[in-house]
């Protein structure tokens, strides 16, 4: 059994070949957001999540003329396949691809063992950014299947055919912690899950060296907890890029057809009046 | 629960860990501690059953309640 889109990976050694590759862009997008300064793979453009892929005054994605706007000056272009990569596994990497992709840009992997994994390996980093020649990029249509909002989870809980997974850390899924252990316990009013939801880590889907785990090993996993493939899945965490990282995980490399990020995540939910929690 | 430099230090060994119950599936595991992987949001444990060599179960370690080496 291999991954069901197997195109949405690559690896280093891809990657390092295809450095020159005009074809291409390569995006790191990390926790860190000093990370990019301190050296990234060659070429590779650094995008901030928190000042370039998010709108700067109301909590949501880039709007359509913000999303063209940021790719069309970094150089990116309609028929560049981008790859994504990030410090912690992918977290940010893997949340930049399901912007990316909501905003119908299909052509688009990520970078199999992600930052860590390229240093690692001894490959070659610098701290000079690219000076792409700036494109027009045009978004499409977003896609709202790939989305979920509050209402809709409400909606969806406890119903048949439904399945939701809070991707966290156990601790946060009991309601012990707000947010990951060495970050600061904010963002949320109330600890604890959303009913119904099963905790699977995110980096339970992971191997030791950062690479994600065999096909039949994920789906085992995924599976042993109610969370299959004949359901409408949401996935999602505290600020929703563990769980674009989940998304992903089921979606292109578990070839779930129905999975949807909830982006609001914790930090929405475990601030919402009334809304049902448990601990 | 155990920190994570004191499962660290036993990677490559042969292991038994007591989980909690929130972790699903039997209270304990067995096997060789193939490697950890670190995260923000903390650490995530990989064993291969000594009964099952071709497979590989992960755990977060906020469900290992205890872990112990099975060699001298």
């Amino acid at each position: 059994m291999g991954y069901a889109n197997p195109d949405a990976l690559v690896e280093t050694g891809w990657v390092a070949d295809n450095l020159s590759n005009p074809a291409l862009r390569i995006v790191e997008v990390d926790v860190d957001t000093s990370a990019y300064d301190q050296g990234h793979v060659p070429g590779a453009i650094g995008f901030n999540w928190k000042s370039q892929l998010v709108d700067q005054v109301r909590r949501e994605l880039l709007s359509k003329a913000q999303f063209e706007d940021l790719l069309s000056r970094t150089g990116i272009g309609n028929t560049h396949t981008v790859i994504f990569y990030g410090d912690n596994n992918n977290w940010f990497a893997a949340w930049a691809y399901w912007n990316f992709k909501y905003w119908g840009h299909q052509a688009a992997k990520i970078m199999n063992g992600g930052r860590k994994k390229w240093i690692d390996e001894g490959r070659p980093v610098t701290k000079d950014a690219p000076s792409h020649l700036a494109t027009r990029y045009v978004a499409k249509a977003t896609d709202p299947s790939i989305r979920a909002f509050r209402d809709q989870v409400l909606e969806g809980i406890g119903r048949p055919g439904r399945g939701m997974v809070d991707v966290r850390s156990p601790k946060e899924y009991s309601g012990e912690l707000l947010a990951p252990e060495n970050l600061p316990q904010e963002g949320a009013q109330r600890g604890g899950h959303i009913p119904t939801a099963a905790n699977i880590p995110w980096g339970m889907a992971m191997r030791e060296d950062g690479t994600f785990r065999p096909a039949e090993e994920l789906k085992a996993l995924y599976e042993g907890k109610g969370i299959t493939p004949d359901k409408e899945i949401v996935a999602y965490c505290r600020i929703g890029e563990r769980s674009s990282h989940t998304w992903f995980v089921l979606r292109e490399l578990l070839g779930y057809k129905k999975v949807r990020n909830y982006d609001g995540s914790w930090t929405e939910w475990g601030s919402l009046v009334g809304a049902p929690i448990e601990r | 629960m155990p920190s994570a430099d004191e499962i660290k230090r036993l990677v490559g060994k042969r292991v038994t860990l007591r989980l909690a119950p929130a972790a699903g599936g039997p209270p304990t595991a067995s096997g060789r501690l193939v490697g950890t992987l670190d995260a923000a949001d903390g650490l995530v444990v990989t064993l291969q059953p000594v009964d099952q060599p071709g497979r590989r179960f992960t755990y977060h370690y906020h469900h290992i309640v205890d872990i112990k080496s099975e060699e001298a």
